[in-house]
């Protein structure tokens, strides 16, 4: 127990040391701030509570609540795998800190990180009483309990379902940030009823309603505000003691859900997680045992005359390219191959399967459906542009290389454009013959790759880009809201010319990546 | 062709300074950076290779300031970091390319040093092998061979021989003292055996600040009379080196030889000893208890 404490509080302390926890906490006063500016409004039918201390303290727990269902696990997730990175890792593993221990002490940091969150909007909640407050009376057992009872269940499932996927050997990376996504989407609708709190608010609310003569026939709408005529009513808030009890059960689930992530857990055991590699991997192994060329043409030619290299003397003397032009081929095609490889065979079996389905497919079907998804397939390797550099430690090498700022990045964006048009060559192709419909393409060749330089080289990690594009492509192409139609997949958002705004800014985000790198390189 | 470094200043917090009034004046050799963890030698490296910006004081490179022509110096740099990472999923020769062409060079004659280098750094079983898989001393050399990408005229290597094992160690010493000639290199370590049978001048380095620049045989010079060989009983020991600055002890049929470096004779029983380098990085940047007292 007392290892599980440190080990939470070494990794809390950690973690809030960082500035992305200060972005986090950012995050959540802007949310908070929206809140009080009445941009979330919980509703039911036309009806909305006086701004009480109940309602207050509701409305703000259940708007954190629905955003920390989806983004919650997203901002712990990463921290087992931290410790692998680091090396902390195998120190741990070599302790008789048990797997049990390790990962609940991960749950709990994990939990606490996100209370911290909830802290935040229940100050929020308190200032929106005191400021917009319609009836300012304090009662801080009301404003209060809707966080405990609604936000921390739902945080305690986030924080033990990110330690469990990133114990997971298949979850750990991007495919674990997708399925979280997916499974996020499907489930909200069946159990988020319950698990959001909805049903058990609707159910109380709408007593207090009837009880007050109110016109209502049911639903509840919690989102930005509408022009709709509202009338209020009074809610004098929840018996708790009835509320809180059926809850319970999300904390013994998520107690539960973290210790079930100590059975894949590998104790940081690399032969472990070299066996799990991708195929590439095996193959560039295998590939070392063909009778194919071990060295190049050249050093064969040299190797007749000198059997040996034991001098530098002996070493070829090199000069700077003055091709500037060549040079920057050469760049943009090492950092497309860096791209590239490394992926499993399934990966590039999809991506082929994808260029011949946009070959063989139905245009509107091409358009609406397939080339969404060219731009989400290769999710992870957008992810790692712009930061892959610091991923991997490689940064102080490329730094110290010459024209560090106008050679590398702009190499990588154009390695990620045309890493695009290689996975949309099939729509590419078709769309030749439809100029009308390039624009969408073009779309997706230029803002994409742009978004994930300035997200990769602002963030730092993978999974703000992971988490936005996701949200395009639900929001855009699956629900064909028009402004999150990066590709036109609708008919509506080609009409309005949305690819072109996506052309226009794509340009601009790719400055803004080279103004930050320029200032973090200024600032080492 | 010359590096300047002049009162060369880094400030990290209010008061905590990495580097203080650095300056020295280099030509074609190879410095021996010297001087104890946190002393501040990765600081002042990662300066003149143009990754950190210092907060005070300039780094010219044959009259050229750094700080505002940084590809200046790039263009003729070789920089190996104390801690840097690699590609996993490359193998030697697709990395070392990648970084060829990263620092500007043409492909043709890249490809044919990468190969060389490759077999230079002894890793020519290896150079197909993804690096992920390779251990500590692999990896190191593979930083050795990027470092020598592009046949530099300054050559920066920052605690070089860490996780080398005594062949690569070796090796590697060889191969610095090989590249010395017309060209500047920068080692820095803590062990003072890795620049003894290479560097041409020695600066000694401590809390931020240069104590000392000079040739060997100065620093030598500076610690001749101050090494003592004293034979004591084993159960002295510890009492000994509370009171004196004790650099080794050997075993021996009539006890214990302790190398003790101190201005005076610790016992009259102790003989004077010929100096050796680590003896003067003790004399100047390990605290003596007799000075303490």
């Amino acid at each position: 127990m007392n290892a599980l404490y440190h080990l939470a509080l070494a990794d809390f302390r950690e973690r809030v040391r960082r500035f992305s926890f200060l972005v986090i906490v950012a995050l959540a006063v802007l949310l908070g701030y929206q809140v009080i500016n009445g941009l979330f409004v919980l509703r039911l039918g036309s009806y909305r509570g006086v701004y009480n201390a109940a309602w207050i303290g509701t409305l703000m727990a259940i708007t954190l609540t629905f955003f920390l269902s989806l983004i919650g696990f997203y901002l712990v997730r990463g921290n087992v795998q931290q410790d692998r990175q680091t090396g902390v890792g195998q120190i741990l593993a070599a302790s008789p800190l048990r797997r049990l221990a390790y990962v609940w002490g991960k749950f709990a940091s994990n939990t606490a990180v996100l209370l911290v969150i909830v802290g935040v909007l229940a100050l929020a909640a308190l200032v929106m009483l005191l400021i917009h407050g319609e009836d300012k009376t304090l009662n801080l057992y009301q404003l209060l309990m809707p966080f405990l009872v609604f936000a921390v269940p739902v945080v305690l499932l986030a924080a033990a379902t990110a330690v469990f996927f990133d114990c997971s050997p298949f979850l750990r990376e991007t495919g674990g940030n997708v399925l979280y996504f997916f499974l996020w989407l499907f489930m909200i609708p069946a159990v988020g009823g319950h698990l959001l709190a909805f049903q058990v608010i609707e159910q109380e609310m709408a007593v207090a309603l009837r009880a007050q003569g109110a016109d209502y026939s049911g639903g509840i709408v919690l989102g930005a505000t509408e022009v709709v005529e509202m009338q209020t009513f009074l809610w004098g808030g929840f018996d708790w003691t009835a509320v809180a009890g059926p809850r319970l059960i999300y904390l013994a689930a998520a107690l539960l859900l973290a210790a079930l992530a100590a059975l894949p857990f590998d104790r940081f055991d690399p032969a472990r997680y070299r066996l799990r590699a991708p195929r590439a991997r095996r193959f560039t192994t295998w590939r070392q045992w063909m009778p194919v060329k071990r060295f190049s043409k050249s050093f064969y030619k040299q190797a007749t005359i000198q059997t040996n290299i034991a001098h530098s003397g002996q070493l070829t003397l090199v000069a700077p390219s003055h091709n500037q032009i060549s040079l920057f081929a050469q760049i943009v095609a090492a950092e497309l191959k860096l791209l590239l490889k490394g992926r499993s065979a399934l990966w590039y079996a999809v991506a082929a399967g994808l260029i011949v389905a946009c070959l063989l497919a139905p245009l509107e079907t091409v358009q609406r459906w397939l080339l969404p998804l060219v731009w989400l397939w290769p999710l992870p390797l957008w992810s790692e542009m712009g930061m892959r550099g610091r991923k991997y430690g490689v940064d102080q090498l490329l730094f110290s290389a010459p024209s560090p700022l106008w050679r590398q990045l702009p190499a990588t964006w154009m390695a990620g454009v045309l890493l695009y048009c290689i996975v949309g060559s099939g729509v590419l192709l078709r769309l030749l013959t439809e100029p009308a419909l390039l624009p969408g393409f073009v779309a997706g060749a230029l803002f994409i790759p742009s978004l994930a330089l300035l997200l990769g080289v602002v963030g730092g990690t993978e999974r703000p880009l992971q988490i936005l594009l996701l949200i395009y492509w639900y929001l855009g192409p699956l629900n064909g809201l028009t402004a999150f139609d990066i590709t036109g997949a609708t008919g509506d958002a080609l009409a309005m010319g949305v690819p072109w705004f996506y052309i226009a800014v794509s340009l601009p985000l790719l400055g803004l990546a080279l103004l930050v790198r320029r200032r973090q390189m200024e600032i080492l | 062709m010359e590096l300047r470094i002049e009162n060369l200043s880094k400030q990290y917090g209010r008061n905590i300074w990495g580097l203080r009034d650095f300056s020295l004046r280099l030509g074609p050799g190879i410095l021996g950076l010297l001087g104890p963890n946190g002393a501040g030698k990765s600081t002042v490296m990662r300066m003149i290779a143009t990754i950190t910006h210092p907060t005070s004081g300039t780094i010219s490179w044959n009259g050229v300031d750094v700080a505002r022509q940084p590809d200046h110096l790039r263009q003729v740099l070789g920089y190996l970091p104390q801690d840097f990472g690699v590609y996993p999923n490359l193998n030697v020769v697709e990395f070392l390319t990648y970084l060829a062409a990263v620092k500007g060079l043409v492909r043709t004659q890249a490809r044919c040093r990468i190969d060389e280098l490759i077999q230079l750094v002894n890793l020519t079983d290896a150079a197909y092998r993804p690096i992920g898989g390779f251990s500590g001393g692999m990896r190191q050399r593979v930083g050795i061979a990027q470092a020598l990408l592009n046949d530099p005229h300054l050559l920066i290597v920052d605690e070089p021989t860490v996780g080398l094992d005594p062949e690569e160690r070796v090796r590697f010493r060889n191969l610095i003292a090989d590249l010395a000639g017309e060209r500047i290199v920068m080692l820095s370590t803590h062990i003072v055996s890795d620049v003894e049978a290479t560097a041409t001048s020695i600066a000694l380095i401590a809390d931020g600040r240069l104590l000392h620049h000079a040739l060997p045989e100065e620093l030598l010079r500076a610690v001749e009379g101050k090494v003592w060989g004293w034979v004591i009983s084993s159960g002295d020991l510890t009492a000994v080196r509370q009171h004196h600055l004790v650099a080794n002890t050997i075993r021996r049929a009539d006890g214990v030889l302790a190398r003790i470096v101190s201005d005076h004779a610790p016992h009259p029983d102790a003989a004077p000893l010929p100096a050796t380098l680590e003896d003067a990085y003790l004399y100047f940047i390990a605290p003596r208890p007799e000075a303490a007292r």
